[in-house]
Order: structure tokens, then sequence, then C-alpha cells
């Protein structure tokens, strides 16, 4: 992708602030794939396709939750890698974007861009792990200075992996979305990645009376629709 | 001497997941964070090695749970902290992931999405982060000095400083309908411009509903339905059936 120096720039901190907000402190909303996709899209010159096309994503990732322990895929990067895969025109009025087959393309290098995120997540921590119990020793006896720097370290290699990962997909996302795209991938993606979202928050209800409150949304929707 | 609120520990805190891993969880960053704290009290070795065990809290909660440890070893009441982080990291950890993860973080997502579907995707997304901020930042915010107030109090006071679980169940039914609306909304958006398209948004609903089970189950299932729309947009004119 030719982009000035300052955008790349840009973009690989964008890439470590967003990875940081993902896995090393509370999230403040940053590292969903919506926003990923906004700012990536913004920086690389089409905020409106970036935009629609971390729409698709963050609809597939509405309810992604890391409970138990469990890693969940980079999101952000999932929005950033499809912003930059996208078609520059892609257009928001109308809703147009949610039946263009050009943004299932993106959306697939993004969600597989943020399942190999999740992979480096994972590495990164067996790593951190293996140095963790490498300093049990010290941390019996009382020093803290091990844990300091082990902490730090996390710190530093999240940011890193971010940036890195963000330089990856500017490099490759583009390319890869002309490919699949080129080789047939073509598909309504926004109105599946809608119905995934929608079975997403369906989950979220209680139990009790949640067919009834589909039900009840449904019927309200599809008025909606058609008044509209 | 009154006890003094160490006001560097929402700061120290702030990173609280960035050396998780497997074994510790977050208790790397608990040390790091109440370092200055154990350091303070009579015996800092064995308050460090007291706190070099295994820590999982959600993150919003957490804050909760470091205040009033924070308070009992600075009151040299450290095998009290333990016990504490021991009994409360759990529950705490267990409302707070309804709250955070089922109920206010879907909602502030619901609403950016809908700044997004109606145009306005600036709005939405700002809307969201504010909501998000006011609701989540608070909680996690005061949740120092609330468990700093509390003390060894905490597990007594639980049901009083829990988030709320009547907003949660509130939140929870209005993203069932939300849900439903969104999904009829689409369906007929979807009939209208490509009859095939609200077949396909029909079954992915369907799978969607059951994938929802798995965390993984979100991405395969998009893969999956984009691929198969893929290969029966070969064999089919847009409009038809696929």
């Amino acid at each position: 992708m030719e982009l000035p120096v300052a955008q790349w720039t840009a973009i690989v901190l964008l890439g470590a602030f967003l990875a940081l907000d993902h896995a090393a402190w509370p999230s403040l909303v940053g590292a969903q794939p919506l926003v990923g996709g906004l700012v990536a899209g913004w920086l690389s010159g089409h905020p409106l396709a970036g935009v629609a096309a971390g729409g698709v994503v963050q609809m597939v990732w509405m309810v992604v939750q890391p409970v138990g322990g469990f890693t969940v895929p980079e999101g952000w990067l999932a929005g950033v890698a499809a912003a930059l895969g996208a078609p520059a025109d892609v257009a928001l009025s109308g809703n147009a974007w949610l039946d263009d087959p050009r943004l299932a393309a993106p959306a697939v290098v993004g969600i597989l861009a943020a399942a190999f995120g999740r992979w480096l997540v994972l590495v990164q921590r067996a790593w951190l792990e293996r140095l963790g119990a490498g300093i049990t020793p010290a941390l019996a006896a009382g020093e803290a200075a091990p844990a300091v720097r082990l902490h730090v370290l996390g710190v530093a290699l999240h940011a890193l992996r971010g940036a890195t990962m963000a330089l990856v997909v500017l490099a490759l996302a583009p390319a890869a979305s002309q490919a699949l795209g080129a080789a047939g991938v073509a598909a309504p993606a926004g109105r599946i990645a809608m119905a995934l979202g929608a079975a997403a928050l369906a989950n979220c209800a209680p139990r009790l009376h949640r067919g009834l409150r589909l039900g009840l949304g449904l019927a309200l929707g599809a008025l909606v629709a058609y008044i509209v | 001497m009154a006890a003094r609120f160490p006001k560097n520990l929402p700061v120290r805190a702030w990173p609280l997941d960035a050396s998780w891993h497997a074994s510790r969880q977050q208790g790397i960053g608990v040390l790091v964070a109440l370092l200055p704290v154990l350091r303070r009290t009579s015996d800092p070795p064995a308050a460090i090695a007291r706190h070099a065990g295994a820590f999982g809290c959600n993150l919003w909660t957490a804050p909760l749970l470091l205040g009033a440890m924070a308070r009992l070893e600075d009151d040299g009441r450290g095998p009290d902290a333990v016990r504490l982080r021991d009994r409360l990291a759990g529950p705490l950890s267990g409302v707070g992931d309804v709250h955070v993860w089922k109920s206010v973080r879907p909602a502030v997502l619901a609403v950016a999405l809908a700044g997004l579907l109606v145009g306005h995707p600036l709005v939405g997304i700002g809307v969201a982060m504010l909501v998000h901020v006011l609701a989540l930042g608070s909680t996690w915010s005061r949740g120092f000095r609330r468990g700093w107030a509390l003390g060894g109090e905490l597990e007594s006071a639980f049901a009083r400083v829990r988030p709320s679980a009547r907003l949660d169940r509130l939140l929870q039914s209005g993203l069932g309908v939300l849900a439903g609306a969104l999904a009829g909304w689409g369906l007929v958006g979807a009939w209208q411009s490509a009859p095939s398209s609200a077949f396909l948004m029909s079954g992915a609903l369907v799978v969607g509903y059951h994938a929802a089970r798995r965390s993984t189950g979100w991405g395969v299932a998009f893969l999956g339905w984009v691929l198969l729309a893929s290969v029966l947009g070969r064999f089919s004119n847009p409009v038809g059936l696929p």
C-alpha cells in the first residue's frame, strides 16, 4: 500500500496502543474492530470504507468474552486489516455496504489476522510463564525486582507485538484481500455478519422468555424496515 | 495514625493484565501494584512472598479487592489480605464478567453499531465510548478507594458494592429485544435487495445462535458462511434462490 511515512508510523503506533488496550489494561473500547477499522481507514485515506469494513467484523465480534482465562482473537487487528484491504469507494448511505460483496474478502483477511494475533498472544504468554517460573525462588525470598522486570517486559512485548502486526497487515492485507476477491470470495458479508451479531446479542438475554423477547424484537425490526 | 491511601495504586494497577500467564494469571501485576504498600510493612520480604501467588479477577472489579488488600497490608494484617484475596477473587470476577461482558460491553457496542447503521458512525462510536467510560471507568476508578475504606469488611459488604444485578438484567433483556430487532430489520432489508441474501442470513442466524456457546465459534461461523455464499454465488443469479 502506497502511504506516506507519517501514515505508516501512525498506523504502527496505533497498533502498539490497541494491542495494549486489547491485552494489558481495562479496554477503552479502542481495541474493538469498529474503532480499529475507523482509525485505520482514516489514516489510510478512506475512513468510510474503513468503518464499513470494521463494522462487518464488529458484528461478528459482538460478544467475544475473555472470561475463564480464555484468550480472545485480536479484534482490533481484524478491524485494521479489513479496513486496509477494503475498496476505497464503499458507500455508507442506504446501508449499501451490508450487501457489498467486495467487503467479504477484507473481512475474511481480518478474521484470519485476528486468529494469528491470538496465536502470538498465546506464544507470548507461554514465554512469560516460563520466565515467571524462573523467578519463583527470588519471589519466595522476598525480592520484588524480578517481578517488576517481568511486568515491564509484558507491557513492552504487547506494544511490540501490536506494532509488528500493524506493519504486517499494512504490507499484506490489501494484497491478500485482492487475491481472495480474485479467487471468488464475494458474498453479502454485512448481512451474514449482522445475523451472527444478532445471534450473539440474543444469547446475552436471560434464558427465561428469551424467545418472547426475540420474537417481539423481530416483529419490531421488520415493521421499522417496512415503514422506512 | 490514620491509614493513608496509596495514591499511586490505580496507576500501578492500570496494566494489571500485562504479564498475565496461565499459572499466575494477574499475580505479577497485583504484586507490582501493591509493592509500595508492601514495602512499608514491618516485614517487606515476607509481604512480597505472600503476594507472589496466582490472582485471577475481572479487570473492572479487581480494584475493589486490590484496595481492600492494600488496606489490610497497611494495617499489618497481611495474612487476612491473602485470605480475602482467596475468598473474594472468584465471586468478584463472576459478577464482573456478567456485568462487563454480558451486559455493559454488548450494550455500548450495540450503540456504536446503531450509529453506523443509521449513517453516523462517529456519533455512535463517540456515545459508546462515553457511556463505556462513565459506566465501567467509574466502577474501576472508584473501586480502589471503596475497597480501601472497607478493608476486611469488603466480604460482608459484597452485596452492596458489587455491580448492580438489576441493571445487568435490564440491559440483558434489552439486548434480547435489540437482537430480534436487528435480525428482523436486516432480514427485511436482505429480502428487498436479494431474496437469496435473506435465506443466507436466516441460516447464519440459526448457526450463530448455536455458535454462541464457543467464543471462537463466531469467526469460524462467519468464514464458513462467506465461503458457502461465495460458492453458491457461482451457480446462481444474484436475485434468485441459491
